[in-house]
């Protein structure tokens, strides 16, 4: 301990920079609103606990799956076929793929790499082998063949996203939890160059197996420690492209330049979540009456300014609905007086002074709305919310908390009704609905809900879950889809509030080739993602 | 010597209730670090991650508090902070000698600055009181110190790097400069001028009016009088008789001050993104990364201890007194 914290051992470890000779020529550059962590490269570290070039630039999966729309583009697989009873998964992986270090890639590799999550269960973060997958294998060098003791076809996404590493390295590593693989080797567009608390640099792979691709000779990350400043930056021309949420991007970027564009894809939803564990919200009749009091286009006007819509009271996102909402079903109509008499049929009656009273008798307490302390967008939510349920005789009360207490108050369920964003999505609803409605992603009041907020189970809407999870035909899929927002949207465990966008703005003063909402090639998500590594595959310099 | 093992004892009493005190804190904390974390990314981790990750920090078996707490110390006694959550699986040590030296060259370079040049000015203020600049002092220290200190970071910042661009915005290096090399000691400079120039601005003011008013004190002393009457020279009635007498107090002050800049300077760091230990506190309590904020604090505690051990003890080569037990 002593011996590390010499003072000269530490100025050299905290002031090493590599050195460079050459300059790259084509840079593109990445504003970051958040400072990273240390120097760590690890694909199967959680979260964004890796660096960012990690899963976008350096490590590949099988496929990518696009959110927005379910699309699927091939990466290290070329093709994927489930068997019969959609118990079998045959992978035909991609020929001729070269590793940074010039070794060659194989099924086997991708075999050794879902085998890996087996053998430490703590790096399997999405639960693959826990949600039945049974065996992993290469049975030459470009076919890997996944077993599951369950019909899973839901789990593809996963299969599909896993970041793939070489087992000659890998098999090394005895503790890969902890291992922060400083000098990466994968086989993506982009090799490792430099890394310190400013910047991050990684250089074009000559050897790619895309040919021609990547155009651009290198992508440098740049980190700033808020959105304003991350913003400035962007304004300033100091980098090409940053994920950065504003309140109005109209006004506050792209009309700063006639080069600066944005594209915000819907991926998500913002929502009212009723604890059903609670009276008087533990009754559908309820809910429902009090969802058709908010009028959620004016909810989603002050709190964004127009830049978010109203959301579908399903709960499906824009980019989802063609496909998965039943054909013809209407979103739940704004109607304070069909709520009020609603609330009135259900036995909430209201006393001489225009209060509501419970099923005994006596007036309904004051409801308190769990928000994120600071946070205006949904500090206005509820703010609108409580006054739209006055009007209807409730009274509520904003619950501003820090962090911990506000994630924690939501997961134990120790709130009355609270704003959050969607926990958990996917590229089909069913992703949506799983976690925040399957039972295991609930638990009683006091212990830790992963994701079911509103502790909302059903056994129709369970057993439809299983259903859809079990085939890859899409016709049972949408049956059994159309049971679940059927059920969900007679029960209203939550209320669909607003459109919830991804933030992806740019500037196309030196690059072309972003992705736009004719050519969706990525979901617009963050630049640590698959879907970053599109970008940087597709962008060129002008 | 008695008195200092006496005050020896009393350190390492007081660094076991830091200890103590550091473990039993963040476990009355609502929350836990992968709920905080599930809920950090809004969606976009699946919540399947859960039992992946309890097994991954290590939060899945961890016997009753008693067991914690004699593993913690052991851990402690051993130098083994364990691993940041917010930056998994970085050791809380390498985090810590990473922004460590930012944190001392930047904040320990201008305490003592501040201190220098803040009891300089006290000490002309006082000696030379009656002059218009003596006299112009006090009242612009007064309100430089009582600033609040972000305030005038961000205006600095407003001016100096926004609207004129003569310094950065924020960090402490440009990227990709050879370690060492002019360009690299000129970069690593104009990002240390601001954070350096809100903290000399703002802590001078406060070493100024402590120095004058011990001078002013000592002035009124009556061997400074006789020395005068005897007719001494002003530099030697200065250095032999107001200097040192006056110093005493405010060094016992600076020992304190320097005994806090390990744990940096928050307000300043987080302006200025400068990648400090003040910043990573910063970090650590917005992520819930209880072992970095233990280890953070942990330092803290431990430098005012050992500050006020060094002052201790001179205290006891100083004062004979002391040195002998009747008095401290």
């Amino acid at each position: 301990m002593k011996k590390r914290l010499t003072l000269t051992a530490v100025l050299a470890a905290a002031l090493t920079v590599s050195v460079h000779a050459q300059q790259p020529k084509n840079v593109f550059t990445v504003v970051r609103p958040t400072q990273w962590g240390a120097q760590n490269f690890n694909p199967f570290a959680p979260g964004d606990q890796h660096l960012l070039p990690t899963n976008s630039a350096i490590y590949e999966s099988l496929f990518y799956v696009n959110t927005l729309n379910g699309k699927v583009t091939p990466v290290l697989g070329t093709k994927y076929t489930w068997s019969a009873d959609n118990k079998t998964l045959t992978v035909s992986t991609r020929p001729g793929v070269k590793w940074h270090d010039g070794s060659a890639f194989s099924a086997r590799d991708a075999a050794f790499t879902f085998n890996y999550l087996k053998q430490y269960p703590a790096l399997d973060t999405s639960a693959i082998w826990k949600n039945g997958l049974a065996s992993a294998k290469a049975t030459n060098d470009t076919t890997l063949i996944l077993t599951f003791s369950k019909a899973n076809t839901t789990i593809f996404p996963y299969i599909a996203g896993q970041m793939i590493v070489p087992e000659a390295i890998w098999s090394k590593i005895s503790s890969p939890l902890t291992e922060t693989n400083a000098k990466p080797v994968g086989t993506g567009p982009f090799t490792f160059d430099a890394y310190s608390q400013q910047a991050l640099r990684v250089l074009k792979n000559p050897n790619y197996w895309m040919k021609g691709q990547p155009y651009i000779d290198a992508v440098v990350w740049v980190s700033t420690n808020s959105n304003d400043a991350a913003l400035l930056k962007l304004l300033k021309g100091e980098a090409d492209y940053g994920y950065v949420g504003q309140a109005d991007p109209v006004n506050g970027y792209q009309k700063k330049g006639p080069n600066n564009q944005f594209w915000w894809p819907v991926t998500g939803d913002n929502y009212l979540y009723f604890n059903t564990t609670k009276a008087p919200f533990n009754d559908p009749a309820f809910r429902r009456a009090i969802s058709q009091a908010v009028n959620t286009a004016n909810v989603a006007e002050k709190a964004y300014a127009g830049a978010a819509k109203a959301a579908h009271s399903s709960g499906i996102i824009p980019g989802q609905q063609a496909q998965w909402l039943p054909a013809g079903t209407p979103s739940l109509k704004y109607d304070m007086a069909a709520a009020d008499a609603a609330l009135t049929k259900a036995g909430y009656k209201k006393n001489a002074q225009g209060v509501r009273l419970g099923k005994d008798g006596k007036p309904l307490p004051t409801f308190k709305i769990l928000v994120g302390a600071g946070w205006t967008d949904f500090i206005t939510m509820a703010q609108v919310i409580g006054g739209d349920l006055k009007k209807i005789g409730l009274n509520t009360q904003i619950d501003q908390q820090a962090w911990s207490s506000y994630a924690g108050g939501l997961q134990t369920g120790t709130f009355d009704m609270g704003i959050s964003w969607g926990w958990g999505g996917g590229p089909t609803p069913y992703y949506l609905f799983n976690q925040s409605f399957g039972p295991e992603y609930s638990a009683p009041v006091g212990k830790t809900a992963p994701s079911n907020l509103s502790r909302y189970t059903n056994p129709a809407v369970t057993a439809a879950l299983t259903q859809f999870q079990s085939t890859s035909d899409a016709a049972t899929q949408k049956k059994a889809m159309a049971t679940i927002v059927k059920a969900v949207m007679t029960d209203m465990p939550w209320l669909p509030l607003t459109d919830r966008s991804e933030f992806s703005n740019y500037s196309t003063v030196r690059f072309t080739g972003f992705p736009t909402a004719q050519n969706p090639y990525n979901a617009g998500t963050a630049d640590d993602t698959a879907g970053a590594r599109l970008l940087y595959l597709n962008v060129k310099p002008k | 010597m008695p008195y200092l093992l006496r005050k020896f004892l009393f350190l390492l009493l007081t660094l076991w209730a830091a200890v103590t005190l550091n473990f039993v804190l963040p476990r009355l904390v609502p929350g836990d670090p992968i709920g905080a974390m599930l809920a950090k990314y809004q969606g976009k981790l699946d919540p399947s991650a859960v039992d992946a990750l309890t097994v991954a920090y290590g939060l899945n078996d961890q016997g009753n508090l008693l067991t914690q707490y004699v593993t913690y110390l052991g851990h402690m006694l051993r130098g083994d902070f364990g691993r940041s959550i917010g930056q998994f699986p970085t050791p809380v040590v390498d985090i810590v000698a990473q922004a460590a030296p930012w944190t001392i060259g930047l904040v320990g370079v201008c305490t003592v600055l501040a201190f220098l040049l803040g009891s300089a000015l006290g000490l002309y203020s006082a000696w030379r009181r009656g002059g218009r600049v003596a006299d112009a002092l006090p009242p612009i220290a007064l309100f430089l110190n009582s600033m609040p200190y972000f305030w005038f970071a961000l205006l600095l910042l407003y001016l100096l790097a926004f609207r004129t661009g003569t310094f950065p915005l924020s960090g402490s290096l440009d990227p990709f400069l050879t370690q060492f090399s002019a360009d690299w000691w000129k970069s690593l400079l104009r990002h240390a001028a601001l954070p350096a120039l809100t903290i000399v601005v703002t802590a001078a003011g406060g070493w100024l009016i402590t120095m004058r008013n011990n001078v002013m004190g000592v002035m009124g002393e009556d061997y400074v009088a006789f020395a005068r009457a005897k007719g001494l020279s002003e530099g030697r009635l200065l250095n032999r008789y107001v200097l040192r007498n006056a110093l005493l107090p405010s060094f016992t002050a600076f020992g304190m001050a320097l005994g806090f800049v390990v744990g940096g300077s928050i307000l300043t760091e987080t302006v200025f993104s400068y990648p400090g230990l003040g910043l990573q506190l910063y970090n650590a309590v917005t992520t819930l990364d209880y072992p970095l904020m233990q280890a953070i604090f942990l330092f803290i505690a431990l430098a005012v201890l050992i500050a006020n051990f060094i002052v201790d003890a001179l205290y006891a080569v100083l004062d004979p007194r002391v040195r002998d037990g009747k008095a401290g």
